[in-house]
């Protein structure tokens, strides 16, 4: 055949859209995975790597049974188990990332037809499993060995106590990410410089928006019910800088398979996650709940569009009886 | 409350009544938990170690083998909505002894189980079996229904038990045997996974077995439920040729109102039909010598459940034809809209 297409173009060819999309997720997150690296040393690489491998193998698998077709070109199993690994402490056994990345690729993922169908982002589902399944074991982060941290908790831990440290020298350790917390969402500059980055992007500019809702209103939210004893502005930065909120913010709200595409619902979708995070945090029984808050929007958003596809069809009918008033009238 | 008619149970199809009890179609096939989805509450939420699991299939098995039988034999003479209400009090005169005797050992299952215990008094699947089947049935073929549900019931809350204990326990019996301890399993969402994964696990075997034809298992239970549907049909055919037509009324002229073109060959406004998405069965009076309804062959039946077919064939036409119909609608409301604001200007000084 004249115009067969060779064997490498087809493991390619198809899910463009997902392929291009992951593939600037997975650059967005190998500076978090060097900076994990810098602090925590070999052992943060090799639970990262045994994480995404162990995507990897269940979407091959279980892509190949359930799917009956390759589904592994678009990195997308790659990036959950990068993601489930920067949420995790750096010193963790690597077979709870490999229980984490199974449940999201084979329990959430696969299930519901692969990257661009699943109705629940991955590895949150996957990082919610591991958080009710072990709890005592996600939430124990061990200090880097390279920078001494300013505290011996982590900071959502101060958070749940009330104390404040955002002061002074202590804001940039902060900020540089030498805190107790995640393997990989600990470093605020990092993380922010990474989603200044991603603003380049057209694709990205215009998921950012949910991204900004979210922050801006688990800021706000932590303004007015600030939980900490010092200062309100404190209490904002805190909340911003600890666990894993900001990257849930820039890795995980923006996941092309479950945002809206209007502005107006990506921003509502921010905004449900950052209210639903930040209720979670004050009456919630888990240091990090910001994964089942973004499980929980993901859950409410298709109800958001059915009403507002519904009432859309609603004001047209009304306003297609109203001309036809006005020109009998007239 | 629902009462239903002396006779009533005569006017269950056919198909329900010539069922007769399967142990690989009512424990296996038809599972009740796997494939009906019922009496799920007590498996998903307590069923967490073997022991909880054994008192469950226990206290199930009794309700039924002595609920079914009984509906059989007596309570089919009651009314519908008396004989609920009697399967949960006996329900209740067999749970609530157990429970009394487990409190007064102090066993560790009144612990496990919870609530759930006296909540099993009111389970579904007694409920639903006597109904669907026990009335209809005489009883002894009850007590074998009754047995193989059972059956099935108990295998599958024995082995959702066996794997949350020993993988959310790491013990078996309340032996711990290795170091194990994975929470997410004693929640009921790790009862709802697991019972899901043998959802599919079950399918998936009998599809395999099916296609290589060991196992005919799932053509019995399509040609049982082929039975069914063909009855239906035969019952809206019969009911169609019965009545008589209604001649058609004279189609009035229809004035068209300014702005809104309607073709002058446009059907008449008909009742809008609730939409439904059973799979659509082909007419028998399609077939040249339609003196018999037309049997559905079995691969006819099974491409009828095909979804996306089912939508084109079946609703989409559906959709043009109420969009169609609110396009006339709408007309007609401008048209009663214009002659009223006729009668206003008349009515204007």
């Amino acid at each position: 055949m004249a115009n067969a297409m060779p064997k490498w173009k087809e493991w390619i060819s198809g899910n463009q859209e997902a392929r291009q999309w992951n593939g600037v997720s997975l650059l967005m997150t190998l500076p978090l995975l060097v900076m994990g690296y810098v602090y925590y040393g070999g052992q943060a690489l090799r639970l990262a790597v045994i994480s995404a491998l162990a995507a990897v193998a269940c979407e091959l698998v279980a892509g190949l049974i359930i799917l009956r077709r390759r589904s592994l070109d678009d990195f997308n199993a790659l990036l959950i188990g990068f993601w489930i690994a920067c949420m995790l402490p750096a010193q963790i056994s690597p077979w709870f990332g490999v229980a984490g990345a199974m449940f999201a690729v084979l329990a959430v993922k696969i299930p519901f037809g692969g990257t661009m169908s699943a109705p629940f982002v991955p590895a949150a589902a996957g990082f919610a499993f591991l958080t009710v399944c072990f709890p005592e074991v996600v939430f124990s982060y061990a200090p880097s060995a390279l920078a001494e941290p300013i505290h011996s908790s982590s900071l959502a831990a101060l958070l749940r106590q009330g104390q404040s440290v955002m002061q002074g020298q202590q804001l940039s350790a902060i900020l540089q990410g030498q805190t107790v917390g995640p393997m990989g969402t600990g470093s605020i500059i990092v993380l922010a410089a990474v989603f200044a980055a991603s603003f380049l992007i057209k694709q990205r500019r215009k998921a950012a928006l949910s991204s900004l809702g979210f922050v801006v209103t688990v800021a706000l939210l932590a303004f007015l019910l600030h939980r900490s004893f010092g200062s309100r502005w404190g209490s904002v930065g805190m909340e911003l800088c600890s666990g894993s909120l900001l990257f849930a913010g820039v890795f995980l709200l923006p996941d092309p398979a479950t945002m809206p595409e209007r502005w107006y619902t990506r921003l509502l979708y921010g905004v449900m996650a950052g209210c639903v995070t930040m209720l979670l945090r004050i009456l919630g029984s888990y240091e990090e709940n910001v994964c089942f808050a973004v499980l929980l929007a993901n859950a409410i958003l298709p109800l958001i569009i059915r009403a507002r596809d519904e009432m859309g069809q609603l004001s047209e009918f009304k306003a297609r009886l109203a001309r036809k008033k006005e020109e009998l009238r007239s | 409350m629902n009462q239903e008619p002396a006779g009533h149970l005569e006017q269950r199809s056919s198909a329900e009544k010539n069922k007769k009890p399967s142990w690989t179609s009512d424990a296996f096939l038809q599972n009740p938990i796997l494939v009906q989805a019922i009496g799920l509450a007590p498996v998903v939420a307590a069923a967490t170690t073997l022991r909880a699991s054994l008192i469950i299939s226990l206290v199930c098995a009794a309700q039924l083998v002595v609920c079914e039988p009984l509906a059989g034999a007596v309570l089919k003479k009651l009314p519908g909505w008396l004989r609920v209400a009697v399967y949960y009090v006996l329900g209740l005169a067999l749970t609530l002894p157990l429970l009394y005797w487990l409190e007064l050992r102090g066993d560790v299952a009144v612990t496990t189980l919870g609530l759930y215990l006296p909540l099993l008094a009111l389970n579904s699947l007694t409920a639903v079996r006597c109904e669907r089947f026990a009335v209809l049935h005489t009883p002894a073929e009850c007590l074998r229904d009754a047995l193989a549900n059972a059956l099935g019931y108990a295998a599958v809350a024995l082995v959702v038990g066996v794997i949350r204990e020993t993988l959310g326990r790491g013990s078996i019996w309340g032996r711990e045997f290795m170091s194990m301890n994975i929470r997410g399993l004693w929640m009921p969402f790790g009862g709802f996974l697991l019972v899901g994964a043998l959802a599919a696990l079950l399918k998936v075997i009998l599809r395999f077995l099916s296609e290589r034809g060991i196992y005919s298992g799932a053509d019995e239970a399509m040609e049982l439920e082929l039975d069914d549907r063909q009855e239906r049909l035969e019952k809206t055919q019969r009911l169609l040729e019965n009545k008589e037509p209604e001649p058609a009324p004279e189609p009035e002229p229809r004035r068209e109102p300014a702005g809104e073109s309607i073709p002058p060959s446009e059907p008449e406004i008909e009742p809008p039909q609730p939409l439904s998405l059973a799979p659509p069965v082909p007419a028998a009076r399609e077939e040249p010598d339609a003196g018999q309804p037309r049997r559905i062959p079995l691969e006819e039946f099974q491409e009828m459940d095909d979804p996306m077919r089912i939508f084109e064939s079946k609703v989409r036409p559906r959709i043009d034809k109420m969009a169609e119909q609110n396009t006339i609608r709408l007309a007609e409301i401008d048209k009663e809209l214009e002659s009223m604001l006729e009668r206003l200007d008349d009515l204007r000084p």
